[in-house]
């Protein structure tokens, strides 16, 4: 597994790197907020790489994503934190490029393994996802097809990247499904998703994201629906895929105790911005971004009793953003006058842990 | 006197027996469990999907008829109760679902939909009802500007908000809640959970807590009822239940939580 402390030493190579500096998009209020190439959090050798990734409505500018910046190398799982609302699933669904392109502009660059995908033309989209990089969706019944038996939607996605036959193409489906640590595959293939428990459906759905061997599946919060023992089920397997195959996960949640299970590094988005960038451990064990601290004080462990701390509100709807200053500003208990008016500058606070706060923790 | 006493309750379904006629299948969900619950006190029900914890909240608002058992609430046997002395006794037990957009009519307005069951169970006005209803809102921390929103306008949290009001509503003694935190992000579950602990402190409420997840469980209630295959495997005060696990099923279920330790990885 590569050192998610890595990143350090590459990201002064980075800055040296010209055409960054360019990705910068001037922009009225946000121009002060560009993180320097040395800041793009990350290892070496990236699989994927954003580079001050933005999105925003075509229709109106609304910002829903502003200059995302990371690194995820091979074989790592990385963790994508933050309440509902934030924007890590539209940040994946956009990775993916399944959103409607009229309705969105982007600005910034999204390398997969150096190359730039937003200059891609749609049938090289089409050769890429599902193939190299798969998604898998929290409720998995809403992504299965009710009246499609299990194996004829397993061996759909891999007839459809593979240039094999309807009898191989099952074969393998079986085999997608055993390395999915199903008991019995070639029952299942014969049966409909409404047959099977929450967990199963969950397995199947991880069996078809993994069936082309993808470098790269998108989890988007894939255990959030399920009973707690299923969870643990779920998180073990993506481990010892990851073993197997050598896939990087992207891993969406919103429970910090989840990403401690399983995640090399994790990034917290807070307001369509990643507001801190570390590897697990350290993290979890020292949070900088008082967001970070109230997410975590907010998990009820097993030792505590009575009433926990809590953040205060919910997180503002896009068009509220406040990207003039820190988003996280308006429920921030420490906020100090200026979070609310000037963005907050990245900074490093020791070994590849990464902030943006005008006064950590 | 305990406030609700189950005893030997017993909710068996009837399996499909449409391809096999005369081979008529018996699904026991619930298979006799037995509990007691103070006054003022919370019993939790964990365990996994399946494992008969909804039908037993079910069963105990008569949503359901038990198979067998008995039901006794304030020393009264509810399953004999029938016509106008069972709808009266149903203001004093009530339900918080697991997802309030489910349960909440799109059409009527959080105040409307707040104010409904006072309409049906009580006398008072129109104007009183809105204003009992605003006392409402306030008591579960929503600003009175969502009185007139509609659901689809609310996030997952103050939905559950209003799941909640709207179960106050009628001054119940009981409150059902099947999973009303599952549905919600870790942060906004604090929240509620904090909501559920002052209510229970202000109102002196009993819960039945449906959850599969222990450690909010520990928070909130004083017994811990965990259920396995529609059997109660082990009921414990809260403190015993964690310091010693008695049934391997429940340490199976505190180990599948996930930590913060994180020992997965290592």
């Amino acid at each position: 597994m590569l050192n998610p402390l890595a990143l350090v030493s590459e990201g002064a190579d980075a800055c040296a790197d010209a055409h960054v500096a360019d990705a910068c998009v001037p922009d009225a209020h946000v121009a002060d907020t560009c993180v320097p190439a040395a800041h793009v959090p990350g290892t070496a050798a990236p699989l994927l790489e954003l580079r001050e990734y933005s999105l925003r409505l075509r229709r109106d500018g609304t910002g829903l994503l502003d200059k995302v910046s990371f690194r995820l190398g091979t074989g790592e799982i990385v963790g994508l934190i933050g309440e509902s609302g934030c924007g890590k699933t539209l940040l994946a669904l956009s990775l993916i490029r399944l959103l409607e392109p009229n309705l969105f502009t982007v600005a910034g660059q999204v390398f997969w393994r150096g190359e730039d995908i937003l200059a891609w033309p749609e049938k090289r989209l089409i050769s890429w996802r599902g193939k190299e990089l798969a998604m898998i969706f929290q409720e998995p019944m809403t992504s299965l097809n009710p009246v499609w038996r299990v194996g004829a939607q397993v061996a759909e996605a891999i007839r459809l990247h593979q240039p094999v036959g309807v009898k191989e193409a099952a074969s393998l489906a079986c085999q997608a499904l055993r390395q999915a640590a199903v008991a019995a595959p070639e029952r299942l293939m014969r049966q409909y998703p409404h047959e099977l428990s929450g967990g199963l459906r969950q397995r199947v759905m991880l069996a078809i994201a993994m069936a082309n061997r993808p470098r790269l599946i998108l989890a988007d919060e894939p255990t959030t629906a399920l009973d707690v023992s299923i969870q643990a089920q779920i998180l073990e397997l993506m481990l010892r895929l990851r073993e197997e195959t050598g896939a990087s996960f992207l891993l969406i949640t919103h429970d910090l105790a989840v990403v401690a299970e399983v995640c090399d590094r994790a990034l917290v988005m807070y307001a369509g911005r990643v507001v801190e960038a570390a590897a697990t451990r350290d993290l979890l064990d020292t949070p900088r971004h008082w967001y970070t601290r109230g997410l975590l004080a907010s998990l009820p462990g097993l030792d505590g009793e009575g009433r926990l701390p809590v953040i205060p509100g919910a997180v503002p709807a896009p068009a509220q953003y406040n990207w003039r200053g820190c988003g996280f500003a308006g429920r921030c208990r420490r906020a100090l006058p200026r979070c609310g008016r000037e963005p907050p500058p990245w900074s490093d606070v020791g070994a590849g842990h990464w902030v943006r706060c005008h006064a950590p923790a | 006197m305990p406030l609700l006493e189950v005893e030997a309750l017993r909710k068996y379904y009837r399996g499909r027996g449409r391809w096999r006629p005369g081979k008529e299948r018996l699904i026991p969900a619930v298979d006799g469990i037995s509990f007691q619950v103070e006054e003022g006190s919370a019993l939790g029900l964990v365990g996994e999907s399946g494992c008969g914890k909804t039908t037993t909240g079910r069963l105990i608002l008569r949503l359901e008829t038990p198979t067998a058992g008995s039901i006794r609430f304030d020393g009264q046997d509810i399953l004999a109760l029938r016509g106008e002395r069972l709808r009266s006794w149903r203001q004093q037990a009530q339900m918080v679902f697991q997802d309030p957009q489910a349960s909440l009519h799109p059409a009527m307005t959080v105040g409307e939909a707040i104010a409904e069951p006072l309409a049906y169970h009580s006398a008072l006005s129109r104007r009183e009802r809105e204003e009992r209803a605003r006392e409402l809102l306030a008591e579960v921390g929503l600003e009175t500007v969502y009185f007139h929103r509609f659901p689809q306008e609310l996030s997952g949290g103050q939905r559950q908000r209003v799941g909640i009001a709207r179960a106050l509503s009628l001054n119940p003694r009981l409150l059902v809640a099947d999973e009303p935190l599952s549905a919600l992000d870790v942060s906004i579950q604090a929240q509620i959970l904090n909501l559920f602990i002052d209510l229970k402190e202000r109102r002196r409420l009993t819960y039945i807590f449906i959850s599969h997840n222990l450690a909010v469980v520990r928070r909130l209630c004083d017994q811990v009822g965990v259920m396995y295959e529609g059997r109660l495997v082990e009921l414990q005060p809260v403190g015993d239940l964690f310091r010693a696990p008695g049934h391997p099923y429940t340490r199976a279920l505190l180990r599948a939580i996930p930590r913060l330790e994180g020992r997965r990885r290592e």
